[in-house]
């Protein structure tokens, strides 16, 4: 349940080929500690942030959604993603208007809508070390064909408003989780932080984020219905897909978390 | 299957075939297993791939005696196994295109550092044997196969044939191939108790897929294609 730092690597990835050399294996989870598990999740991570900034600076106008999630998913597997978690596809992106799709990643279709000058791209990543999740969602906006992640950048208030929202939203969840609040009153909360700042959750089935577990299935969600504290997980993913109620973009933001000495709530 | 899902099906497919076709020019001695996984799914999504069917996983690869392995997408994991000067690569890719799946195997030979692209030009009797015997295979399936012949019946006749040629299934569930579907759960497979006939497969086509070794052989090789039937005869897709 708890996670501490620690410098090693993720456990050897070859079982077969090189037996007997008393490492760790990560074969399944069964052999592996929590320690271990968490910090295969935290390499995942880093290769998502990594495909991530790569690619964030390479969006100009014209460049299609098809092309955006080719090249980071690309980047995913050179960067040591050894597969792609939910439903074998390393990246979701969406395009403009499409931000605000919100659906299963099953039924996911990528178009070849084209980036404008001003506008939103929204990257949700997938890759996994030794099947273990990365999971990573960031928001892109071009101002005058210029790429920002960054909200002192941005100059128009929509996208501004956007991205300040999503960090606060985090902000948020690092004040109130605790590791025995329940993911249903953690949804109460953070729904109330999202309705206070004048956003609405895009969300297909309501949710905020999810348990990170070795079997998709076996995911727990942030949302109204499930009520076991957040310490029944080792990590989860907070990712509030949000839009103003009129507003014509949607914003999105995911970062991986797990709860660490003293009950403190620690990004992987 | 409909025109439309004939088309997807085969560009999932060549999508995979021009994968192997730029794998085969990119694989030199001293190169890892894990670095060669890595650039099929790298060319994989180059040449069109939208995800990897396959538990995630664009590419299973396997070097040298490791080839003799058999195992699940689950326990998959590349190593650093390193291909040497001469040396035997199976490589098996799982592109999608949409909901419509690829599944391509090849092995990939190398002789004296290089890779021998043209299969009849081996030197090595022991890949020559290996190879050609995969070969026999696939055409043994383009013979007997028929619409209301049944994936178990496929089964036995091949493993019968197998055996006749000094080989050994490797495969770890015994299995020979698949059925294509778009959901994996609903895979059957040309195994014993299967007793479904080909034609009646989703999507009326399947993949054969012997992973086979000479018996006592150092090395394993593999060979997948998907075949479809047109007018009662089996084709190659």
């Amino acid at each position: 349940m708890y996670y501490y730092k620690t410098r090693s690597r993720c456990p050897p990835k070859d079982p077969v080929s090189r037996p007997g050399r008393g490492e760790k294996h990560c074969e399944r989870g069964f052999s592996m500690s929590t320690v271990d598990r968490l910090r295969c999740n935290r390499e995942a991570q880093q290769i998502a942030k990594r495909a991530f900034a790569e690619v964030a600076r390479q969006i100009c106008p014209g460049m299609t959604e098809r092309e955006i999630k080719r090249r980071v998913e690309m980047l995913l597997v050179q960067y040591g993603s050894d597969s792609f978690w939910r439903y074998g596809i390393g990246a979701t992106v969406h395009v403009g208007p499409r931000t605000t799709l919100s659906g299963s990643t099953r039924t996911y279709r990528v178009t070849d809508l084209a980036v404008q000058p001003n506008d939103c791209v929204v990257m949700d990543l997938a890759p996994s070390r030794s099947f273990y999740w990365g999971d990573y969602a960031r928001t892109v906006f071009l101002e005058e064909g210029r790429p920002i992640t960054e909200p002192e950048e941005l100059t128009i208030p929509a996208f501004r408003e956007g991205l300040e929202a999503e960090i606060e939203l985090h902000r948020a969840l690092r004040r109130v989780a605790r590791p025995d609040m329940t993911f249903a009153e953690l949804y109460w909360r953070m729904s109330e932080e999202l309705r206070k700042l004048g956003f609405e959750n895009l969300d297909f089935s309501r949710n905020l984020g999810h348990s990170v577990e070795l079997d998709a299935k076996n995911r727990r969600f942030i949302d109204e219905n499930c009520h076991q504290p957040l310490s029944a997980c080792e990590a989860f993913t907070f990712e509030p897909h949000i839009r103003r109620p009129t507003g014509r973009y949607g914003f999105k933001r995911e970062d991986m978390y797990a709860f660490g000495k003293g009950g403190k709530l620690e990004v992987l | 299957m409909n025109i439309q899902q004939l088309k997807c099906y085969t560009e999932a497919q060549n999508i995979a075939r021009r994968t192997m076709e730029d794998l085969e020019q990119y694989v030199a001695p001293g190169m890892s297993e894990d670095q060669i996984k890595r650039q099929a799914e790298i060319l994989l999504i180059q040449n069109g791939s939208t995800s990897f069917w396959y538990h995630g996983v664009g590419a299973l690869v396997h070097v040298g005696e490791r080839t003799l392995v058999s195992q699940g997408g689950r326990e998959y994991r590349s190593g650093d196994t390193r291909v040497q000067e001469t040396d035997v690569i199976t490589v098996d890719l799982a592109p999608t295109l949409g909901t419509c799946w690829g599944d391509f195997a090849r092995t990939i030979f190398v002789e004296d550092g290089r890779v021998v692209r043209e299969l009849s030009e081996l030197q090595t009797p022991a890949y020559k044997a290996a190879i050609e015997a995969e070969f026999k295979l696939h055409s043994f399936l383009l013979e007997v196969a028929r619409p209301e012949m049944t994936f178990e019946e496929l089964y036995f006749s091949a493993n019968a044939l197998i055996d006749g040629l000094g080989c050994k299934n490797l495969d770890y569930s015994g299995n020979l191939g698949h059925s294509i579907n778009v959901l994996q759960q609903d895979r059957i497979y040309i195994e014993k108790g299967n007793t479904t006939p080909l034609k009646d497969a989703e999507c009326e086509c399947f993949t054969f897929e012997p992973h086979i070794c000479k018996q006592g052989g150092a090395f394993g090789v593999k060979r997948e294609n998907i075949y479809y039937f047109v007018d009662g005869r089996l084709k190659e897709m």
